[in-house]
């Protein structure tokens, strides 16, 4: 049972073991959220490696006021849009702002027939997505967070995240029915 | 059929419709949450935590040996001091002839000090990008 209290103070005590335990307890949904947002494959290591460093210099600033969970998921979120800004690898929005008039790319029938199901249509769709409505649909639907949560990860007011959930939502919807999936 | 029969309909079928819509809505929520549900497709490398681990390590060796630096450095300046003392004030054979030979060749003895520190610093910068790789 990971007792994240008792990991915590082992790390801060010096105990590199205990931290490796938080790596193991914590690499799966640091990846999920670097894989959700990087396009690159062969970058997502380096900044899930680059994310537990910044946790272990950081963890004596952790004062438990949040889950360490929520702790972790901001880093990972900062490093991941601080390494799409740095290296523009993204064309689309990074703010927290996205323009209303965002729709995703238009595609023949051609394009349509190639995906072999809905599944693999929908996660296309969802990397199509700004940053801002990823972020939402992926923290809120997949990590279950609350909005308070999101908010603490992403910094985006409350209000926004729930705009955002609803836009991204509205559009996932609109293009998957216009295409004829359902 | 009279008004109230077409009433009727059309509210039937409004309700029938928004009844459409709710499925449809919550048959695109569930293939999302499936979506987000499967597997990420990068996963961790086996020597995942490993990796950090000994770049921790090693990063905090490296801070230990820049303290250590520092002392040598604050070490290396006290000696030349205790010369100078023993040299001018005490008139020390052994001191004046290291001032002497100090003055002869300081543009080497500070080369090979830079040497030495950019040694360490580019075998830092190697190591610790060779690690985050």
């Amino acid at each position: 049972m990971f007792n994240e209290k008792e990991v915590v103070s082992n790390v801060l005590n010096g105990d590199l073991q205990a931290f490796g335990q938080l790596v193991k307890q914590y690499e799966q949904f640091v990846f999920y959220i670097i894989d959700k947002l990087i396009d690159n494959e062969n970058d997502k290591e380096d900044i899930a490696q680059e994310v537990f460093i910044k946790i272990y210099n950081n963890l004596e600033k952790f004062s438990f006021h949040s889950k360490l969970s929520t702790w972790i998921a901001s880093i990972a979120y900062r490093t991941a849009l601080n390494h799409v800004r740095d290296y523009k690898k993204y064309d689309r929005c990074i703010t927290n702002e996205v323009n209303e008039a965002f729709s995703f790319t238009t595609e023949t029938p051609e394009q349509l027939s190639e995906y072999k199901d809905i599944k693999q249509y929908i996660n296309q769709l969802l990397d199509e997505m700004p940053v801002p409505y990823k972020i939402v649909i992926v923290l809120y639907h997949f990590n279950e967070l609350s909005y308070k949560e999101i908010e603490a990860v992403t910094g985006m007011p409350e209000g926004t995240i729930k705009t955002n959930l609803f836009r991204a939502r509205k559009i996932l919807k609109e293009k998957i029915k216009n295409n004829g999936f359902f | 059929m009279d008004s109230f029969e077409k009433d009727i309909q059309e509210r039937v079928e409004k309700q029938f419709d928004s009844l459409n819509e709710d499925s449809t809505d919550l048959k695109l929520y569930k293939m999302v949450f499936d979506v987000l549900n499967e597997k990420s497709s990068k996963e961790p490398s086996y020597s995942f935590s490993f990796n950090i681990i000994r770049s921790i390590k090693t990063r905090e060796n490296y801070k230990t040996d820049f303290k250590w630096n520092l002392l040598l450095l604050l070490a290396l300046a006290l000696i030349t001091a205790v010369l100078y003392v023993a040299a001018f004030i005490y008139h020390n054979d052994i001191a004046e002839s290291v001032l002497l030979f100090i003055q002869k060749f300081w543009v080497q003895l500070l080369f090979i000090l830079f040497l030495y520190f950019l040694v360490q610093f580019v075998d830092k910068k190697i190591v610790i990008e060779k690690m985050m790789r």
